[in-house]
């Protein structure tokens, strides 16, 4: 195998990357909708163009030992809270650690003590994320 | 060879001071126990292969550094005798595993990948994944350029900063497609800098160490999408950055 072999083996894996952006970028546009981190003492509203989709909200602590609790279970339009009260930064990301491509609409980044972020879940399957500061800190979100 | 000039005891060194900022950051008996299950089980599979072997004796820097990667890689959450095991197969691999006197995989790759095989969460990262880069505040960017130290060595010693040129780019590229959220990821530094350009396992040959980063970045993105998720679930795995390194190994190995 030559250098040309190689380098045509690699433009062909970017041309799949390529169509897979492409194909993305329309799916992720209407999925779920995530909101910056939020100050626990603020208010925070639902965007009005999820009213008619919320009708739950569930509510996922971020400890030092992990993600109380580690796996829920939900309907779709359940908007998912997680309050960090892990005495660092936190970032909710979605699985794999570290490219986080499995499950993009999970990937809420940073955010610091005492505050939370947020995801109103939007189609049926099994989302597993981490904590990307600390991978050991797993979940899953279960939407039925 | 005056032991402190060798590269390999350097990055050994400075792997060290990586584990002790994580283990100031992260500190429990786990972690301290990881750190010895992991470079007692190297060092002394190491000596005993060489024994078997009937090879000369010498000093087992190459696996004092596969089990300080492995120490800040490994789950904490594994058993311990499940790390001493990762660290055995990393060293077999390192032994029997050769073409033309060099191993064809990276150790500590090949013994997270295997491993997972037979555990659950191998991979975890965990000395790697806290040292963020955030210029307003000094106690983070003295871990973040701890990290950064063995980059001297990989880069400058060892002549392989073309690999990990390439591999940052592209990944980058393509973070900044299709997510965007971190750009200086010391999971992502540590992988490039250390992992990464392996003298024994990768290309010599200045081409070839370009398209070496450039595949292990480009494959590494692709495996991660779910329609190509079964490549990592086939080894139980859910590592695209070592899969992908193990994959770039065997199909490098003789295009030194």
């Amino acid at each position: 195998m030559n250098n040309k072999a190689l380098l045509a083996g690699i433009v062909l894996l970017v041309v799949v990357l390529g169509g897979l952006a492409l194909v993305s970028k329309k799916s992720n546009q209407t999925s779920s909708q995530t909101t910056q981190p939020t100050q626990l003492t603020q208010t925070t509203s639902i965007p009005k163009q999820n009213n008619d989709l919320v009708v739950k909200e569930v509510v996922i602590t971020v400890t030092k030992t992990g993600f109380k609790p580690q796996t829920v279970t939900v309907k779709t339009g359940t908007r998912l809270t997680w309050i960090n009260k892990s005495g660092a930064d936190v970032s909710v990301n979605s699985d794999d650690h570290p490219t986080h491509l499995l499950y993009r609409e999970f990937n809420l980044g940073a955010f610091p003590v005492n505050s939370s972020v947020q995801l109103v879940t939007s189609k049926p399957g099994k989302y597993t994320y981490h904590d990307h500061l600390n991978p050991d800190r797993t979940g899953t979100v279960i939407v039925e | 060879m005056n032991l402190a000039r060798n590269p390999k005891i350097q990055l050994a060194i400075t792997l060290f001071f990586i584990y002790l900022t994580s283990l100031f950051n992260n500190f429990s008996t786990q972690n301290l126990l990881i750190f010895i299950i992991s470079v007692v089980s190297c060092i002394i599979s190491d000596l005993v292969f060489l024994r078997i072997g009937k090879k000369p004796m010498f000093f087992p820097s190459a696996a004092l550094v596969i089990g300080l990667i492995l120490t800040l890689v490994v789950s904490p959450n594994l058993p311990l005798f499940a790390i001493s095991i990762i660290g055995i197969l990393a060293v077999v691999s390192k032994n029997f595993l050769r073409f033309n006197s060099r191993h064809i995989f990276n150790p500590a790759a090949f013994g997270l990948i295997i491993g997972s095989l037979f555990f659950e969460h191998t991979v975890s990262w965990w000395g790697v994944s806290s040292q963020q880069f955030r210029i307003q505040n000094l106690e983070f960017i003295i871990p973040f350029l701890i990290l950064l130290s063995p980059g001297l060595i990989s880069q400058y010693r060892i002549k392989r900063f073309r690999i990990t040129l390439f591999f940052l780019v592209v990944y980058f590229i393509f973070q900044i497609i299709f997510n965007a959220k971190y750009f200086f990821d010391p999971t992502i530094l540590f992988f490039s800098l250390v992992m990464l350009p392996e003298p024994m396992t990768t290309p010599n040959n200045h081409t070839r160490q370009i398209i070496f980063g450039t595949f292990i970045a480009v494959f590494s993105i692709l495996i991660s999408f779910p329609i190509f998720h079964f490549l990592l679930l086939t080894f139980n795995s859910s590592d695209p950055l070592l899969l992908s390194l193990l994959i770039g190994n065997l199909i490098f190995f003789k295009l030194k």
